[in-house]
């Protein structure tokens, strides 16, 4: 019987439906609190055959990733995946590459050239985001300069190191909402619209899940979005412009416990589904 | 049979689910301090305090 090891930090109610689906689907779970490992290549022997990377701390679950891949067991998603996605910078350079829409961004160390990229993006308001980061936390709508030179001091002083690289967003207007696309093995399996009154439309800051339809123009840019990065298990998060559809950004440890519901699918089991999948093949 | 357990910051009773596992963070209603499954042993649990979101959690 196949043994799929969950590396994990702390367990949320998201790990606890992958841990029904997987009894559901017949295979044995290792729980692996990675905080708990000792990754010597000379001493692990793993408990499972194929492993599922579900930590909530985004460098402990790559530092993981990569190491039981240098031991041969495959990961999902895989290194290379996670190295794009948990960049917001590397994910719009990738999405850019592969000439999938995406808002306008630029990366600058100093407020001159902060200055001159927003000139480039079309002025004030911006984005300003960690390219490290989650949830909706330490997003900045900036309107004018004196705003950006606040922020920017602020990040400067009391920033970790990863902040003093400012990754800027063109503002893009939204109708109140925007889409969370779910995509396994490059395809669109379902999707909810986030409705929430503030511009931050995260399900983590108070936005509201509801079941969106998966249209043709969904599924072609997410496919187009999951194959740019490298593929695996995603969430897309996309905003609708006069334009078209554009990805916002592309998150690869997702949450899923609030859109089983409204979508009425069990996204845990296709995760499962998908992992039984890439380790028969 | 309910499973509970004992906030370690205020003693009051925390209720836990049945499927509750290692490393879980669960909240104590009377305090409202999150804590974290650290060892069921037997039916009995010990919590310990949760740690604190950290710049690199998310998804």
């Amino acid at each position: 019987m196949l043994t799929l090891g969950i590396l994990h930090s702390t367990i949320r109610a998201d790990e606890k439906l992958l841990i029904e689906a997987a009894e559901k689907n017949k295979i044995r779970v290792s729980l692996i609190d990675v905080r708990n490992e000792l990754f010597n290549p000379q001493t692990y022997k793993p408990t499972f055959d194929i492993a599922l990377e579900r930590c909530i701390s985004t460098i402990k679950g790559m530092y993981a990733t990569q190491f039981l891949e240098s031991t041969g067991i495959s990961v999902i998603n895989c290194s290379k995946v996670a190295a794009v996605c948990e960049d917001k910078f590397l994910t719009s350079l990738a999405l850019e590459k592969a000439r999938v829409p995406t808002p306008k961004f630029a990366l600058v160390f100093t407020l001159e050239q902060a200055i001159k990229a927003i000139e480039q993006l079309g002025g004030f308001p911006v984005v300003v985001k960690p390219n490290l980061g989650s949830w909706g936390r330490l997003l900045a709508k900036i309107n004018d300069m004196d705003a950006l030179e606040a922020i920017l001091e602020h990040k400067d002083v009391l920033g970790s190191p990863q902040q003093k690289a400012f990754y800027f967003q063109q503002y893009i207007k939204k109708p109140g909402r925007d889409i969370r696309v779910f995509t396994i093995d490059g395809r669109a399996i379902c999707a909810i619209y986030r409705d929430s009154t503030h511009w931050i439309t995260n399900t983590a800051r108070g936005g509201v899940a509801t079941n969106c339809l998966v249209t043709k123009e969904i599924s072609a840019i997410s496919q187009n979005a999951a194959k740019a990065v490298g593929g695996g298990i995603l969430a897309m998060d996309i905003f609708e412009t006069k334009e078209g559809l554009t990805i916002n950004e592309i998150n690869h440890t997702m949450e899923f416990k609030n859109s089983e519901k409204p979508t009425n699918v069990s996204i845990s089991g296709e995760i499962i589904k998908y992992c039984i999948k890439v380790f028969r093949s | 049979m309910q499973l509970t357990s004992q906030c370690i910051v205020c003693d009051a009773d925390v209720q836990l689910p049945k499927d509750v596992q290692i490393s879980e963070i669960v909240s104590c209603l009377e305090c409202k301090t999150n804590l974290v499954v650290e060892r069921i042993n037997e039916m009995k649990i010990a919590l310990s305090k949760a740690p604190a979101v950290e710049e690199d959690w998310g998804e």
